[in-house]
Order: C-alpha cells, then structure tokens, then sequence
C-alpha cells in the first residue's frame, strides 16, 4: 500500500508539471493580451508589458515561470495591482475549501442516505419522493437553483441572507445550491446498488444464517452497494469544485471560483496558472484519497495493492 | 453397496411437509410452482431430492426456512412441520431463531454465496453470535477454526482473516459448509452444492457433507438433478416433477424398483461409462407441463409412453410399492392396470 501510496504522488507530480505548462501557454492562445486596451496609449502599454515581463521571448518567459513556481511562487497578479496570487490565494481558499467540504460532506451523506432509504422502501412513498429529488438534482443546473433559492428563502421569506459569506446562516443556501446536483446522482446511484446488491446469493446466505433484517442490511447490503458508489464520489469532488465557480458568484462568495472567472474575464496570465495549479493539485489529492478509501472498502483491491 | 446406517423402523421425524402449496404472482399470472408437496425428513438422514429444472426442489426447500421472497411468493396452503411446528405460520422473529440454528441452507454457487466485502472467519461467526447471544468473540473464533478444521481447509487460523477471493471454488464450498453447520444445525440443506463446481471438487464436497453428517448427525436435504452424485451418498430419494412428488424411496428402491415412469426417463437419461461415444444419450421425449395451467391429471401423461385414459383426466394418488418408505404417485401401481415390466428391476436388466 506505501509503494501503491508514492507512486501515485510522484504521477500526481508529473500530472501537475503538464498541467502548469499547458496552462501556460493555452491562456496565452487566447486572443489579446491583459493590457490591451484602446483607451491607454501604446508605450503605457509596452512599459506595463516590460515591467511584468511579457516582453521577453515566450520561452523565456516560461522558463522564469517554471523556477519561481518550483520555489513556491505563483507570481504578481496583473489586474489586482501589487497583489501575488500566492496572497490572493491564501486569503480566499479558505471559502472555498469550506463550501466545497461542507457541500461534499451533505451531499455523501444525504444523497447515499436518501438512496438507500428510498431502496429499503421501494415502490412507497419515500422511494417516489427520491426518485423526484434525483430527477430535479440531475436536471437543474446549480445556477437556477441557487438563484431560485435566493428569491424564494432570502427575497421573499427573508429566512437566510441572499449573499456573502460572514455565518452558518450565509453558508445553507450555497451549499445546498451546490450539492443538489450531486447529492442525486449520488442517491439514484445508491438506490441502484442497493437493489442490485438485495439479489445476490450471500444475502440470502446471509438470512440463512438468521440475521436479522437489520443485520443483513447494515453488514451485507450497504457496504456492498458502497463500492460502486466511492468511485463516483470521487467524480463528484470534481464536479463540486466546479461548481463553486457560479455558485461563489451568485452568492458573492470571495472565494477562488470568483476571482477564477475575473482572471478568465481580464486575462490575469499569472492568476488562472496559479488557480488551475491549486485546482489541479486538489483534485488529485481528492481522487488519491478515494483510491486509498476504495481500498478500504473493498478487499479485492487491496490485496492487488499489496502483490503489485 | 455401501450399508446405510439409517435403521427407518425406528427413525424418528424431523421435519414434515404436507400438502405444501406455493406460487409465484407474476406480471402473466399465478405459477403454481408446488402443487402439494409430502415430504419427510427423518433424524440424521440424507435425503436426495430430483428432478429437473423448475419441478420445485428449491422451492420447496426454500419454503422451509421461508427465504422465498413474498412477494412473489405466496404460500396457498399446507403445513411445514418442525418439531411439532407449523414453520408457515412462524413470526418473522421466530424463523430467524430458526435459520442458521436449526436449519441451515448451502447454496448452490459458491461464487456468489460468500459476502467479497467480509472476512470469512467474521462470515462463520456472525450467525454463531446471533444465536448465541453471550458467545464473546474469542469463543466464537475459536468454534470458527474449529469448524474450517471439520470441512478440511488448512491453516485454519490464517484463512479466516481472509477474504473469499483469496479461495478457490470448492474452498469457498467448504467455507459455505463451515457457515451453515457452525451452530449444530439439526437440517441442512444443500441447494445443488456442487453444480457449480467442476467434476473432481463436487466428489470432495460430497465426501465432506457425507462425513459431516456422520461427525454431527445433521440430517441432510441434498437437492440436486444428478441422479449419479446421489447413489453412493444419500439414504432416501424423492422424486419430483411439476411441483408435484412423484416417487419416494431409500435408495435401493428408486435405483432397483422404482415404478414411476418418470424415474425410469431420469434412470435412462444418465450417461453410462460402458456406452461407446456413438450411443445418443437417451432423453424424456417432450417439454414440462406449463405451471400457469397445471394439467387436470398427472403432469406427466403427455411425456409418459404408458399413459392411459384416466392419466389424463385425474391425479394419481399416492401408492404404496411394497414396503413402507417406498410409494410411487403413478395409475401402473392401481390393481386394474395393466402389468408393466419394470426397466430397472434389480435381477433384471439393469
């Protein structure tokens, strides 16, 4: 499992290097550069591009990039006048890191609860009233439902406040916005499993044995239906983090997703190859972390973990 | 012949079916899969159960520890009787006292019977901890290695750590074995055990429940289609067709004097190892009957070379053939009909 454990992370380093060099010169193909602008006159512009160094050959540039980042440092951002994207970073992580976990944590829990009470109650109430909510997860892009949640329980209730990010208050109706989504697929998923999980020979053999209903359930039939489940919760990590981009906007939330989408809008070169960097870095520990708890979940992998 | 060490004169009943009747409520209509089944089970005995496919062996069984699932399954009619017991009318609670404790079942295919998720030892162990609710886990250990001693697996306080795909096939058999019989089952029913074995496994998985019903004096339902694999190890034969029992017998008297038509097809149908390649296996003419619409008299007219008149329009009852643990359900055995030459008759051909 260690070796199993290293050779991902040196992949994940591998697969960080590609990304920040691709990224490096993909924002680049877009067309303008960050200070282009008809109002200024040309050599403000020049001077501006020499002092950030977008003057010099591209290479070059690249290759100044690649040894600050390896020293830790993402750069100056090129719009927020004197501020680094480390600082940048730093200051707004933590909003989205608590979004993200918080929709995560409620989204696992809900969705595979709901999915597995709709599965021990099919065809009644409970299972109809599941399958509604993974219909409208799934179809319901999180922007119409985070803005629909905001008219309904800010605007016109006035329960929750409509934005930012100061209280739990603040956070309920973000995140649920940004769970929906998952939260359905994952309880349709779950349902699912549950079902196919119900028909297998050791479930009987395990009735056979005389457990009761309850012990079938929780020994046997959850934990099996699990496994198909945790591959997707890693999927979904991905989904999440996307999804903090609109929903950060919506509720203006000053976390990464918002100032994402400005650097995208301003062509801030240093600020999207530091973001998709973090990006990039946290999903790749989310899917190692999944791997090693699919491990844990089913033995048949980790056994092939310890010969391989 | 091996000798049987079951003395029937003074066998005493374990469990007891009568007029057992179940169907099954599909989108098409009401399968009725048993069509009043009598089966008894004696103390200590193997009892081997055929039949082809569909003629209700598991379910039957299945009914028995009640693990059909309802719905489908609907119990019409008829007792189920344990030790005095009406088992169709146990509560929920009850029946789960009884399986796994009283009765116990191995199922067919070892593949799938086994929880991937869980290490085999805690599989053995869970049921053994149910119904011994004070067991502490290491007393429950120690009985699990003990038990995968009995059935013949090696090492065993290494292997219950383990997990079902580190076993092969007949292993995992065993592990089956280990699991049904860990709490001194007084039944055990073996659901084609060895069906999804391969040829030389199913003969050790038959050695083994031979010699455990020996070592623990379980008596043992063997259900399964191969006539071959129930010569030399079961006591008694019933034989069943279209949800119905056909014949019963020990074993002498299915294989040397058996007197329902039926039985003479499936006697007919095994390969024989003195038969050159060229010799076509011999095969029962015709399809089972169609259990939406069971027939009116016997199921097996239509497929029966000897069928008459009154096969058609009425059900055979159960007839005695000569001594008291044989009886075949065929018109031949009524005193006005004709005289048939048994095929399989002991002194004659066999």
């Amino acid at each position: 499992m260690a070796r199993y454990i290293l050779q991902r992370v040196v992949l994940a380093a591998v697969t960080l290097l590609v990304l920040a060099t691709l990224i490096f010169f993909l924002i680049r193909l877009l067309p303008g550069d960050p200070f282009l602008d008809p109002k200024v006159p040309e050599e403000i512009q020049e001077r501006q591009r020499a002092y950030y160094g977008l003057d010099k050959p591209l290479l070059e540039q690249y290759g100044i990039y690649m040894r600050n980042l390896f020293q830790g440092d993402l750069g100056y951002s090129l719009r927020y006048t004197g501020r680094t994207v480390n600082g940048m970073i730093a200051e707004s992580f933590q909003y989205s890191a608590d979004l993200g976990m918080r929709s995560l944590v409620f989204s696992v829990l809900i969705g595979i609860g709901l999915g597995i009470v709709a599965a021990l109650k099919k065809g009644k109430v409970w299972d109809h009233a599941a399958i509604i909510i993974a219909v409208i997860g799934v179809a319901i892009p999180s922007f119409v439902v985070g803005t629909l949640l905001q008219y309904f329980f800010s605007v016109k209730l006035a329960i929750f406040p409509v934005a930012q990010y100061k209280s739990l208050a603040h956070t309920v109706l973000p995140t649920f916005a940004l769970s929906l989504g998952t939260l359905a697929t994952l309880a349709r998923l779950m349902r699912t499993s549950m079902l196919d999980v119900i028909s297998m020979d050791y479930i009987k053999a395990a009735r056979a044995k005389g457990l009761t209903e309850a012990q079938v359930t929780v020994k046997h039939q959850i934990r099996n239906a699990l496994l198909p489940v945790v591959t997707v919760v890693g999927i979904s990590i991905a989904t999440l983090l996307c999804g903090t981009f609109v929903i950060e906007n919506i509720f203006a939330i000053p976390g990464l997703g918002r100032y994402y989408v400005m650097g995208i809008q301003n062509l801030d070169y240093p600020l999207i190859s530091g973001l998709t960097i973090v990006f990039g870095a946290f999903l790749i520990a989310a899917q190692l972390l999944v791997d090693i708890l699919y491990g844990i979940v089913d033995p048949r992998i980790r056994v092939a973990g310890k010969r391989g | 012949m091996q000798l049987r060490t079951i003395d029937y004169s003074k066998a005493k009943e374990i469990l007891k079916i009568e007029d057992l009747r179940v169907s099954f409520n599909t989108y098409v209509g009401e399968v009725k899969a048993i069509r009043g089944v009598d089966i008894t089970l004696y103390e200590g005995e193997i009892l081997a159960v055929v039949g082809e496919s569909g003629c209700g062996k598991s379910v039957s069984f299945q009914s028995v520890i009640k693990l059909l699932d309802s719905p489908p399954a609907e119990y019409k009619g008829g007792k189920i009787l344990y030790q005095g017991k009406n088992l169709l009318e146990a509560s929920k609670k009850e029946m789960q006292d009884i399986r796994g404790s009283e009765i116990s079942m191995i199922m067919q295919d070892p593949m799938t019977a086994l929880d991937p998720t869980m290490q085999i030892g805690n599989q053995i162990s869970e049921g053994l901890r149910r119904h011994n609710k004070g067991m502490s886990k290491a007393e429950a250990e120690e009985r699990v290695v003990k038990m995968l001693e009995l059935v013949g697996i090696p090492d065993p306080d290494k292997r219950l750590k383990q997990y079902p795909h580190e076993f092969s096939g007949g292993m995992r058999q065993r592990v089956c074995a280990a699991m049904a019989l860990v709490s001194s089952p007084k039944i055990l029913i073996a659901d084609e055990p060895t069906t999804a074995l391969d040829v030389t496994i199913q003969a050790q998985i038959m050695d083994l429940l031979h010699d455990l019903r020996k070592k623990l004096n379980t008596a043992i339902v063997l259900i399964t289609h191969d006539l071959g694999v129930v010569a030399d190890m079961a006591d008694r034969i019933v034989v069943m067709y279209a949800g119905k029992v056909v014949e019963t017998g020990q074993v002498e008297e299915i294989f040397y004097d058996s007197w329902h038509p039926y039985t003479w097809g499936l006697m007919r149908s095994m390969p024989k190892l003195n038969e050159t390649s060229k010799v076509e296996l011999a095969t029962i003419n015709g399809m089972p009957p169609d259990l939406f619409m069971p027939p009116q008299g016997c199921a097996f007219a239509p497929r029966c070379e000897y069928a008459m008149k009154v096969c058609y329009e009425e059900q055979p009852p159960v007839f005695p053939c000569g001594s008291d643990s044989h009886c075949s359900a065929c018109w031949l055995m009524d005193p006005d009909a004709p005289k048939v030459k048994q095929p399989f008759k002991k002194d004659g051909e066999e």
